[in-house]
């Protein structure tokens, strides 16, 4: 008998999830079997699932019959370290795949203690609703009184609505009007974004405001002893390996990153940039940092706490940026302003959009207007030059309200440049519609390969990779030493493996940042899933699961019709390389490079998954 | 040698120092003569893997990281920058 239903109860999970259906205004729980969890976990691998089986080709991202979902893992609710976080689900926007975006806070830890392990959303509202979730059920009501306000003016009201211990998955004006690269604004006792791939747009089509969720039902733990004293064992290990990254963020790593030609740069055609030294995690260190701020049972506490006291963002207080939003905001518009980058951070916040695709959709623009593609009558006067600080905050406002340039901004690069025309694709950096995050292909080839093959576009997140080609080190994945970031030799092996760990983590679902310093590897993610869930399943069936939730992400996006001709990298990572004499950068063979990779994880070469690899997954049937 | 401090490093030890090597050395070498000699410099004297030092400080030269174990030369310029991974 499997262990995890002795005595009926269901380690590590509720059991159930909750499905609404807004046109009927219907309210069910449903039950999932126990062979889903073990084949998927949790997270965007029960969401990939769902996503699968329950939409076609034919859904469209924006119609009622598109699912928004928000998954939790096993580990959410529990002790395990940075496991404050959710996972959200949906066909993109943007992309028109596989859409996904991870966050972190308080939302999901205050979900699942509502006793369940997941939500799924179809259909859409007759007027603005969103959804109050606690033990005793959900609730639809009615949101009218804040359709048009900010995420954290409407964040207040709701809790004042609702319970004031509560967190709030809100949209802004931005998602309300179906703008692409609209996020999800979470807010609870600190605020942190599901910004990637439109998630926000999403909940707008389906007039769904927010999410609120409060309870208290705890997470069933197997062996809570065992994973108490793990946990307390590994700690201070933890806090020493982390401390420089808990003191100064991710911002810290803007000027390492440009040093190293890592940090993009005028919209990733530049190579050196002074103004990195101004904008740096140290620099909001001495000046606007009050305090630090964490996810709920995070140890490393990477956010930032920023108040601005003089000038003309004085009285600014909230969330700092973090290093994707200088990378982009910052390096590629070329914005040595770190006050107004801490404005357009909050504006983004407020009005829910993504910092990494609004910064590099800017920087898009910015170079559209050098070439004369965009002018003056395009932006209402404003000029789009670099560095200009007045004109980012200016392009936020506008998208964020559909006002002029703003409604072809909030398209994404993609769109954008193929409604002005005039080649403009050829400067747009983009694979599959996303944006990348700060993390340049031609300083780390596992990078290459990560923009070109993962689920949702440019996503440096999948695969985790470059701290890897850098100082980090996991022997149980076959990496004992860091990698040369520009070997070609095992270069394609290295980044399966890390996909599909990072993927396992998103099915979990635990904080990419546990790894900094080592702090944390994936023998004591085996142990604390085994703990909780009370099963004892070995290090292969663990990254198994990882691979299969990969995969089929693949097999979503290639019956939407993905193949290798997606899998491309932008033409500025395969033309233009930086140009120092202190860089070393290259320009990656991403056809090699894909060579391998699909003969790696069994795809053909055009890069379908194939039987066999389906078999041995699993996914056969699918 | 030039050593060339960023972040909250050029705050404590300066923006840069000349160092003079004697002999043949690493950087498991020069992270030692840094932590013992340079008012103002953390100490990260006896930090015995990459990993575990890469947790706190990195060293860069001409775009690459050092590693512990390799050659430093006299005629080398060093970044000493923080460690970061982005997010």
């Amino acid at each position: 008998m499997d262990t995890n239903l002795r005595s009926g109860t269901m380690f590590g999970y509720h059991g159930k999830i909750l499905r609404v259906d807004l046109t009927e205004r219907k309210v069910e729980v449903q039950q999932l079997p126990p062979e889903v969890y073990d084949a998927y976990f949790g997270g965007s691998g029960i969401g990939a699932k769902i996503l699968y089986e329950e939409t076609t080709p034919e859904t469209d991202p924006l119609r009622p019959d598109n699912l928004l979902m928000a998954f939790t893992g096993p580990y959410t609710g529990t002790p395990v370290p940075s496991s404050g976080r959710h996972h959200m689900i949906a066909r993109s926007p943007l992309t028109g795949i596989f859409g996904e975006a991870n966050v972190g806070g308080s939302w999901g830890v205050h979900f699942k203690k509502t006793g369940h392990d997941g939500i799924v959303v179809k259909g859409k509202a007759d007027h603005p609703v969103y959804l109050w979730i606690h033990e005793d059920g959900v609730e639809i009501r009615d949101a009218r009184p804040i359709w048009g306000k900010d995420a954290f003016e409407s964040a207040e009201w709701l809790k004042s609505q609702t319970s004031k211990k509560a967190s709030a998955a809100v949209i802004g004006p931005a998602g309300e009007r179906l703008a692409k690269i609209a996020s999800v604004t979470h807010v609870g006792t600190i605020a942190r974004a599901a910004a990637r791939t439109g998630m926000g747009a999403v909940m707008g089509s389906k007039n769904l405001k927010a999410m609120v969720a409060y309870g208290k039902k705890p997470t069933p733990i197997a062996d809570p002893s065992a994973l108490n004293a793990d946990i307390k064992a590994l700690m201070p290990h933890i806090k020493e390996v982390t401390a420089g990254f808990s003191k100064f963020g991710t911002s810290g790593g803007v000027e390492n990153y440009e040093k190293i030609g890592n940090l993009p740069i005028q919209n990733w055609k530049g190579s050196r940039w002074d103004g990195a030294k101004k904008i740096t995690g140290s620099v909001l260190h001495d000046t606007f940092l009050k305090g630090r701020s964490a996810c709920l049972g995070c140890p490393i506490a990477c956010g930032r706490h920023i108040r601005i006291d003089e000038g003309p963002y004085a009285g600014l207080e909230g969330e700092g940026p973090e290093y994707e939003t200088l990378g982009t905001m910052g390096g590629e518009c070329m914005i040595d302003d770190l006050a107004v980058i801490c404005k357009a951070n909050d504006l983004c916040n407020r009005y829910g959009l993504d910092t990494i695709s609004m910064g590099a959709v800017t920087a898009f623009a910015m170079e559209a207007w050098e070439k004369g593609i965009i002018t003056a009558a395009d932006t209402d006067g404003i000029e789009l030059t670099w560095g200009n600080g007045d004109a980012l905050l200016a392009m936020i406002e506008k998208t964020a309200k559909g006002e002029g340039i703003g409604n072809l901004l909030g398209e994404g690069s993609k769109r954008m440049a193929e409604a002005l025309g005039h080649n403009a694709i050829e400067f747009a950096v983009q694979v599959k519609g996303l944006e990348p995050s700060a993390h340049d292909p031609r300083r780390f080839f596992s990078q290459a390969i990560s923009y070109a093959t993962s689920g949702r576009g440019a996503c440096h997140n999948v695969s985790w990779s470059h701290p890897y080609e850098m100082a980090l080190t996991m022997p149980e994945l076959g990496i004992p030493e860091p990698q040369d970031p520009y070997q070609l030799e095992d270069k394609s092996r290295m980044t399966i493996a890390l996909q599909d760990f990072m993927t396992l983590q998103d099915t979990l679902v635990i904080c990419r940042f546990v790894q900094n310093g080592k702090a944390v590897n994936v023998t004591n993610m085996l142990n604390w899933y085994n703990m909780i869930t009370g099963k004892t399943i070995t290090l292969e069936a663990f990254m198994r699961t990882g691979d299969r939730v990969f995969t089929l992400k693949r097999l979503y996006n290639t019956r939407l019709g993905i193949s290798r001709k997606d899998d491309f990298l932008p033409p500025r990572f395969q033309t233009l390389n930086r140009k120092d004499p202190e860089l070393t950068n290259q320009l990656p063979p991403i056809g090699r490079l894909l060579n391998d990779y699909y003969e790696i994880r069994k795809w053909n070469e055009e890069g379908i998954p194939t039987p066999g690899k389906l078999a041995e997954l699993g996914l056969e049937n699918l | 040698m030039v050593i060339r401090f960023y972040g909250p490093f050029r705050k404590t030890a300066g923006d840069q120092i000349d160092i003079e090597l004697q002999g043949e050395a690493t950087l498991r070498d020069l992270v030692e003569m840094l932590s013992n000699r340079i008012d103002g410099f953390p100490s990260y004297s006896g930090r015995t893997t990459d990993t575990n030092l890469a947790a706190h400080v990195m060293f860069i030269r001409k775009g690459n990281f050092l590693k512990l174990d390799q050659r430093v030369e006299k005629s080398d310029i060093i970044d000493v920058v923080l460690p970061a991974t982005g997010g």
